[in-house]
């Protein structure tokens, strides 16, 4: 099934890059509600491996270039495979973010004894003699 | 009776009224672990020490003869990505290696008062991200039907522990059928409770709109009353339920009169093993014997449920997993000399103490919330998630629960799927509406496939119903008790 995904989806040529590089220009330039109403055209053909390292960039990773080769070709993967779900009619369905059906209770907002110093720096890998969290420096 | 015909929390606290203590009950379990896990591997810490001076204390207040608390001098293993106060917690990560919590998670804290007995923490799929428990920083779990398989995932080494009968019950979690799919690879009970019935403080978080602690069991009952002991309400966790909690165990004896049990066979034609199918025929027998009428189904939007789920989870645990950075906890990669600067840090930390599954998931999650892509992934999975949602709350018009296969196979070899994520994946096609949708379910022992592995059966109920989905899966057990089957004992030279 894989295989003829693929096939599908890569080798027949349907979706020049050109054109999805240029919806993601676009949405870059804040236009997503316009591309998003039209799926067909915010699917890419084909992650590159100059946009891993952008995601990868993104989540602080730092890939070696066979891990870069590696994603590229996975998750290129996994996104075709998730292409089915353009095929499902949403019209006007509202979003679920989460199954919570209950209303949220709110505690009072009292003072309440909380964890000691010593206790919270116990795990750090660095922590400072006055009690603080060290990291290296932020400017170079 | 003989410390090897220990199996439930009924036969423990029966030998504690016969004259056994606490400490006796803990330590036959600990030799068990240390005599037999050595090639199952379920476990990533015993906390002997620990456990035997919990197990003491239980014994000098008086606790294990209380019949109020059901569960007091009775041994559990918990899942390694739940936070137990001075034992290391790590997820099965290298980013958290080291990493001992400085306080106990909501349910060990009632666990714990309860007089549970915490013998060890068990291996995982590194955050839960798995089907296999091989993806752990540790070495995988093996399945103590057939070592050459795997235990299933992510809470294996959970399911292995209890399969193997090296603890009675234990804690796992649910993201995606984590609990489900090793207690039916395992032959055990296993039960993903409603979204928000019990507290997840303490849980490491993996997909925050997805994630539920349960319980594993060989007997309906035990999950039962250890059900009881973890749920309800929590101020310390905003999701968790006000939802009054009623004592799971008390009314298993009654069966459910006359159910209508729901099978969506649409979902079933393909990709099921024919052993798998078997099992499933024959429990849907056994159902229909007791006076359960079973109807044809139908879930339209489920054959979408594994796309949409590895879109909201890995979205999720890519915000999650952000928190493990190198500066308050775990693992911090050594400076790069003069080069080192915060976001360096940072980065290097990351890379090296994440493993391939997490990093491709955090990847997936980062690139599905990027600019551009947001609607097109994410908010139109959230869109198919309430279809899904939809499809159930019509079908429970006229069931009063759902069947199926928990699993389309059973146990697969080691190393089999590791490489392959979407076949791995795949596997998840019962089990992961039940996390999109928030509604419990229930895996029991139910049979097993022609080469005699076990398999599941799955029940998924109304929301906030786990007492009849419980009192259905304890009539089926009455007449199928594949729990007594037990795996080979496999010890240590």
């Amino acid at each position: 099934m894989r295989s003829r995904r693929r096939s599908s989806l890569y080798h027949d040529g349907a979706q020049p890059l050109e054109s999805t590089a240029a919806v993601r220009r676009g949405t870059e330039w804040g236009l997503r509600t316009k591309v998003s109403r039209n799926y067909d055209l915010a699917v890419p053909t084909r992650l590159t491996p100059a946009e891993v390292e952008r995601i990868a960039a993104l989540a602080h990773l730092e890939l070696t270039v066979p891990e870069t080769q590696r994603l590229t070709q996975e998750l290129g993967d996994i996104l075709a495979y998730f292409d089915q779900l353009q095929q499902v009619d949403t019209t006007g369905v509202p979003a679920t973010t989460n199954p919570v059906t209950s209303v949220p209770v709110m505690r009072e907002d009292h003072p309440r004894p909380s964890m000691s110093q010593t206790a919270a720096l116990a795990d750090a890998p660095d922590p400072s003699a006055n009690g603080l969290f060290r990291v290296p420096k932020v400017l170079g | 009776m003989p410390s090897s015909d220990l199996q439930t929390t009924a036969d423990i606290r029966a030998a504690m009224s016969d004259g056994a203590t606490a400490v006796d009950i803990c330590t036959a379990y600990l030799e068990r672990i240390a005599t037999q896990d050595g090639p199952i591997h379920a476990f990533t810490h015993v906390a002997g020490e620990r456990a035997l001076q919990d197990a003491a204390e239980i014994d000098a207040d008086g606790r294990g003869r209380d019949p109020v608390l059901p569960l007091a001098g009775v041994p559990i293993a918990i899942k390694d990505n739940i936070c137990t106060q001075g034992m290391p917690t790590t997820a099965s990560s290298r980013i958290l290696a080291g990493f001992v919590p400085p306080y106990d998670a909501t349910v060990v804290e009632r666990l714990r008062a309860a007089g549970a007995v915490i013998v060890g923490k068990t291996n995982c799929d590194e955050f839960a991200m798995g089907s296999t428990t091989e993806h752990s920083a540790c070495e995988p779990t093996h399945n103590p039907w057939d070592l050459t398989r795997v235990p299933g995932g992510s809470s294996g080494g959970s399911a292995a522990a209890v399969a193997a009968r090296l603890a009675p019950i234990a804690l796992g979690s649910d993201t995606g059928g984590s609990i489900r799919q090793p207690a039916a690879f395992c032959g055990i009970v296993g039960l993903k409770p409603t979204y928000g019935r019990v507290s997840r403080y303490g849980l490491l978080a993996f997909a925050s709109s997805l994630d539920q602690i349960g319980p594993f069991a060989l007997t309906v009952s035990d999950a039962a009353v250890l059900l009881t002991v973890i749920a309800g309400h929590d101020a310390a966790d905003a999701t968790s339920s006000a939802e009054a909690v009623p004592a799971f165990g008390a009314r298993l004896a009654e069966p459910v009169a006359h159910p209508t049990i729901g099978v969506p066979w649409h979902l079933l034609e393909h990709g099921v093993d024919a052993g798998v199918r078997a099992a499933f025929d024959a429990a849907l027998d056994v159902l229909r014997s007791q006076g359960a009428t079973i109807v044809d189904i139908l879930l339209p939007h489920s054959v979408y449920a594994v796309p949409t789920y590895y879109v909201v989870a890995p979205a999720e645990a890519s915000s999650n997993l952000s928190r493990y950075d190198g500066v308050r906890f775990g693992y911090r990669a050594p400076a790069n000399g003069d080069r080192s600067d915060l976001g360096e840090m940072y980065n290097r930390t990351r890379s090296g103490g994440f493993g391939d599954e997490v990093k491709r998931r955090i990847m997936l999650g980062t690139y599905a919330l990027s600019a551009g892509y947001y609607d097109a992934y994410y908010v139109k999975a959230q869109q198919v998630r309430t279809l899904i949602r939809r499809d159930y709350d019509a079908a429970f018009e006229r069931v009063d629960a759902v069947a199926m296969p928990t699993t389309p196979t059973a146990a697969f070899a080691l190393g089999e799927r590791s490489e392959d994520p979407l076949q791995m994946y795949a596997g998840d096609v019962f089990t992961a509406s039940a996390n999109l949708t928030g509604l419990p379910a229930l895996s029991v022992p139910g049979g097993h496939d022609a080469s005699g592995l076990p398999v599941g059966l799955q029940l998924v109920g109304r929301a906030f119903d786990e007492a009849n989905l419980l009192r259905l899966g304890a009539s089926y057990e009455r007449d199928a008790a594949w729990w007594r089957d037990r795996p080979p004992v496999h010890t240590t030279v």
